[in-house]
């Protein structure tokens, strides 16, 4: 009961100014390092971005695209595809040619490219 | 006012916030691990498929069973291995493309496409005899015909039945079959004289204990040889797999077979077998009745020996959706006969260089030199009974091989594994 009251009446030996500062420090430090992630986790959209155009060109590829040589896929309207399609033929060979496909955003910058050698049976006809 | 131990409460936020930091680092770092991986592993599919793309565009400039290192696009990122080699009639394309760990094999079965000029019907060489036709016979398509041309006629109690004798194009042929595709004889009479690639594994066929091979076409040829008969009963051959006999090769009803190639001077197919294989001898050929072969099938019989007047026998109900063809090469007189069946039926094309006892039905496109009619009553020289020979029967999606004109159009003709 002595020992109960001598804990209650105790004086705590803490330098509640210095700690409030420590604890500040450490808060503020560990949130600046929170916002450095979080950022980073948003910038991650470019990755999302490029993967949207990679699939883009997947699906262009899938519909045969290129062998129209126009595209036709209900893509997002801040994207740009541009499909080149190699005049020459690849390799000296008449019936294959080099398709390009590249992906842009609206600023022009290019997420995405692909290239891919096409077979044309037929082609000297 | 702030109490003391705020320190530690301090510290245990810092905690928190530093487990919820670490998890969105690992987080995104997997994120990012996957997308690299997606990226990569679309790329070197995307460039196997090209570097298949590439043997079919080059096939006749890629020297077979050579394997290829190609930098597709000059980049030193994009590298496909790429190796064609023959396989019977049609040529196999591995290509193999190759980035960072990953790797990816694209393999088909490449064959000619069938253009529209080649589609025909009937060539029947000029033996200055006129084609007769009988009973409920079909021709449909472009025939090439001799010059007395086509006529009706009369035979075992039957008229024509028909409106048209041909429904198509009529064209006159010359006295000789278009020749055979040369460059398919030549690999082919190899593996029959047991002329082996250099790259085959050989095995002595009774040496072999197992019941069942299944073998990919990305690793080297498996020949299973014997010098005496070889009897394929109760066993599963599967895919790069060459059975070679010096003398007889039985295939069994109860047998697997798919993709496999068989040489051998005779060979006889049992009642009920049903598989996808290309036979080849030179001395006759026996398709029991109802065996069934699938697509791509072929039956190649380069006759160079005197004997069996009835060299290929595609017996009643059987079918074969393929290549069926017979050559002559060794002695152009040598009495040599092709019979198909009633109620036979081929889909694909047929290429005869002998007589043709033809009674079932081809869907697709027959060279001949002579219909040869053997009824119970007597036998009429080029007569056709209650046949069918239909060009439009056969799909359009046909890839077959450059019988007569060596083509370097290629096209898939099925995917291998």
């Amino acid at each position: 009961m002595a020992a109960m009251k001598r804990w209650r009446t105790q004086r705590l030996k803490a330098a509640s100014l210095l700690e409030s500062l420590a604890a500040m420090v450490i808060i503020t430090g560990s949130f600046a390092g929170g916002m450095i992630i979080y950022l980073n986790v948003v910038g991650s959209n470019r990755l999302d971005a490029r993967l949207v155009a990679e699939r883009i060109i997947d699906l262009e590829i899938n519909q045969g695209a290129f062998l129209q040589e126009e595209m036709h896929s209900g893509m997002p309207t801040d994207l740009g595809l541009e499909l080149t399609v190699d005049s020459g033929n690849y390799n000296g060979a008449v019936n294959l040619r080099t398709v390009q496909y590249t992906v842009t955003n609206k600023l022009g910058k290019k997420l995405a490219e692909r290239q891919l050698i096409h077979y044309r049976p037929h082609a000297e006809d | 006012m702030l109490r003391a131990y705020s320190i530690l409460h301090a510290l245990i936020i810092a905690l928190l916030i530093a487990t919820v930091s670490g998890g969105l680092i690992m987080y995104f770092s997997l994120q990012q691990k996957l997308a690299a991986h997606y990226l990569w592993k679309n790329r070197v599919i995307e460039n196997s498929h090209s570097g298949l793309q590439l043997i079919m565009g080059q096939s006749g400039r890629m020297e077979s069973g050579k394997e290829a290192l190609v930098d597709l696009f000059d980049n030193q990122k994009d590298s496909v291995r790429l190796v064609k080699k023959n396989w019977g009639l049609f040529e196999v394309a591995v290509s193999e493309a190759m980035a960072r760990e990953h790797r990816h094999q694209k393999m088909a079965l490449l064959g000619t496409p069938l253009l529209p000029e080649s589609r025909l019907a009937l060539y029947l060489a000029e033996q200055n005899k006129p084609l007769a036709l009988c009973g409920k016979t079909i021709l449909k398509g472009t025939c090439y015909l001799p010059r007395s041309g086509v006529k009706r006629a009369y035979i075992e109690g039957q008229n024509f039945e028909g409106n048209e004798l041909v429904n198509g194009e009529k064209r006159t042929s010359q006295k000789r079959l278009p020749p055979l595709n040369e460059s398919l004889k030549k690999v082919n009479l190899a593996y029959l004289n047991a002329d082996f690639g250099a790259t085959d594994s050989v095995v002595q066929f009774d040496d072999w204990q197992g019941d069942t091979l299944r073998h990919s076409f990305a690793h080297k040829t498996v020949v299973l040889t014997e010098t005496g008969p070889i009897r394929l009963a109760g066993i599963t051959l599967e895919g790069n797999v060459i059975v070679v006999s010096q003398t007889e090769v039985n295939i069994g009803s109860d047998a697997i077979l798919n993709d496999l190639i068989v040489y051998a001077p005779t060979v006889y197919i049992e009642a009920g077998f049903e598989g996808a294989i290309q036979v080849f001898a030179d001395e006759s050929i026996h398709v029991s009745e109802g065996v069934r072969l699938r697509y791509p099938s072929t039956l190649g019989l380069y006759k160079r020996t005197a004997g069996t007047t009835d060299a290929l026998v595609l017996s009643e109900k059987s079918r074969i959706a393929g290549v069926v063809f017979c050559q002559k090469i060794a002695d152009g007189r040598l009495p040599l006969r092709v019979v198909i069946e009633k109620d036979a039926l081929v889909e694909g094309q047929v290429y005869v260089d002998a007589e043709l006892d033809m009674k079932g039905r081809i869907y697709g496109s027959l060279y001949c030199n002579k219909f040869n009619l053997k009824t119970p009553s007597s036998v009429y020289e080029n007569h056709l009974l209650n046949v069918e020979i239909n060009a439009d029967s056969l799909s359009d999606h046909f890839v077959g091989v450059g019988l007569v004109n060596e083509s370097a159009e290629k096209a898939i003709v099925k995917w291998l594994q």
